[in-house]
């Protein structure tokens, strides 16, 4: 962009170089519109040339900001929309913690966080899987982020193995700095049962509302749907 | 020294002790394989001079073991972590060719299958009923029988594995109640459980195996047993020393051994078991686990050589294990 706005400037120059004293030699008398009305060609390359400067201009201060001002906490929700199959959520998923809400703060100082709810209490083979799966995060993403990420999971399945106690909800707080917030309960409570029944009834009723939607049933040869 | 532990690792460390008799390091052990969980139980059971001192298992030491452990007054203990292993699906070798993913597998396998909301007995006869793609034969899985590691192992990252993958399972919440639901398996004649001893029980259920049959084995045993049998794809992944070790095949076990530490003569040589510090070392040496290792042609598969470093120093320092 920026290569074309300079040629176009520079041809304008030229342009308008060389036409003054053309026209002077052979219209003097001619009115300053007729400049305008006899170069419509140049017009359009000026008013071209205007408009690159001016989106160049306004790109680069735009990518300036970008630079120094922090992310907005809309355009990270988004990001953590197109991000559910991040390591970090797989691994959460994994330990049994499902993204329950987003905290947005909109203000001179920005706040994000994400809370997570516990959905399911881990078997002695979850655990060994989230092990194995946070070893091969750890060689994945040997990283200084992807070590917080583990030690965060880590944190929570520590609490919740130890017996007693688990992590009912994990905030994470992105913004205005990172933090991680565990509420954590005693394990024996009834809620777990209830919620267990109260997110199945839900994506029962999920389902349901899905399939009234007309959908085309896949059969068998023998004409039976199938499973 | 007393040894016991999974049968399928008997042959590891037999190979192990067999080296150290021989070349008269230390008199021969008493060994027991009775598989893990028996094998855990006997070594948590007492601290005494005369309980095991090494128990072999085809999985990790779980949390609630090792608190029964400490509890008993077997506090410190040393894990050795030999290598890996892979349980594989192996079929007659006239079958046709055909791959199973781990959904069909699960499908074949349980006591119910989710439908509508709700939890229905398993009527799938045929591997086709489950998906137009599998070939039209009837459905028979021999497996292992609790008790033994490989099953253990079968029932956790199998069984456990496909249910992470249904909805209407992975939504219960109480631990205890979604395991029972998800390793419950249909008794209707299709599974077939072999027992101790493993491998001899194995080659006799798969002689003249019906076509359509599924089996369960440890990969070294399917190698031995290639003459009847050849191994499927699963997820279309087939298990090799190389996929293992990647884990581009996921079907994959660490295999450990464990050691009382308090039964370990020390330098002076003060303490009640001898010949345990000399097989510690043994379990750990190159010529033993190393990629080119006597138990690598037995079936192992080597662990990195950062881990497998890492490893030896705990095992030689006897580092008691933190669970």
């Amino acid at each position: 962009m920026m290569t074309t706005t300079r040629v176009a400037l520079v041809a304008l120059l030229i342009g308008l170089g060389t036409l003054q004293p053309v026209a002077a030699q052979q219209a003097p008398l001619r009115e300053p519109t007729d400049l305008i009305n006899d170069r419509p060609k140049t017009i359009g390359r000026l008013w071209a040339a205007t408009q690159d400067a001016f989106s160049w201009t306004a790109g680069i201060v735009g990518s300036a900001l970008d630079y120094v001002m922090p992310p907005s906490p809309s355009s990270l929700v988004a990001a953590a929309r197109e991000d559910d199959s991040s390591d970090m959520l797989k691994l959460l998923g994994l330990a049994g913690y499902k993204l329950k809400e987003v905290d947005n703060e909109v203000g001179l100082i920005p706040g994000l966080a994400f809370k997570f709810a516990i959905v399911r209490e881990l078997s002695e083979a979850d655990i060994d899987y989230l092990d194995e799966q946070l070893d091969l995060f750890r060689l994945r993403s040997p990283g200084l982020l992807g070590q917080l990420q583990r030690s965060i999971v880590s944190t929570v399945l520590a609490i919740n193995s130890g017996g007693g106690m688990q992590v009912s909800e994990l905030k994470l707080r992105l913004l205005p700095l990172p933090k991680a917030e565990f509420s954590v309960t005693p394990s024996a409570t009834l809620l777990g049962e209830e919620a267990s029944a109260l997110m199945r009834a839900i994506q029962r009723v999920d389902r349901r509302v899905r399939d009234i939607a007309p959908t085309s049933v896949r059969t068998s040869t023998d004409g039976a749907p199938r499973r | 020294m007393k040894i016991v532990g999974s049968t399928f690792l008997a042959p590891f460390v037999e190979s192990a002790t067999g080296r150290l008799v021989s070349a008269s390091v230390i008199v021969a052990p008493q060994q027991e394989y009775r598989g893990t969980v028996n094998g855990i139980k006997a070594f948590c059971r007492s601290a005494a001079p005369d309980s095991p001192s090494v128990v072999a298992m085809s999985r990790r030491m779980r949390g609630e073991e090792f608190e029964e452990c400490r509890q008993r007054g077997v506090g410190e203990i040393i894990e050795i972590q030999i290598g890996y292993s892979a349980l594989v699906l192996a079929a007659p070798r006239g079958d046709p060719d055909y791959g199973l993913k781990l959904l069909d597998l699960y499908r074949a396998m349980a006591r119910d299958i989710p439908h509508d909301d709700e939890f229905l007995a398993n009527r799938f006869m045929r591997w086709r009923d489950i998906d137009q793609d599998l070939p039209d034969l009837p459905i028979r899985v021999v497996m292992p029988a609790p008790g033994l590691g490989s099953r253990g192992f079968f029932e956790d990252r199998f069984l456990q594995g496909a249910c992470r993958l249904i909805p209407e399972i992975r939504t219960i919440f109480t631990a205890e109640s979604r395991v029972n639901q998800c390793v419950a398996l249909r008794s209707d004649g299709r599974i077939v459980e072999v027992g101790y001893p493993f491998e001899a029980s194995a080659r006799q259920a798969l002689t003249d195996a019906p076509a359509g049959t599924v089996a369960i084995l440890p990969s070294n045993i399917a190698q031995k047993m290639s003459d009847i049998v050849k191994t499927l794809p699963l997820d279309g992944a087939q298990a090799s020393q190389a996929t293992v070790a990647t884990r581009e095949y996921p079907y994959v076990r660490p295999l450990f051994v464990y050691v009382k530490r308090r039964h370990v003569k020390d330098y002076k040589g003060v303490g009640p078991v001898a010949g345990l510090r000399e097989l510690i070392t043994e379990l750990t040496r190159e010529r033993a686990i190393g990629p080119d290792g006597y138990m690598i042609s037995e079936g192992l598969v080597a662990l990195d050589d950062s881990r497998r470093e890492s490893m030896r120093h705990h095992a030689l320092t006897l580092t008691p294990m933190e669970r």
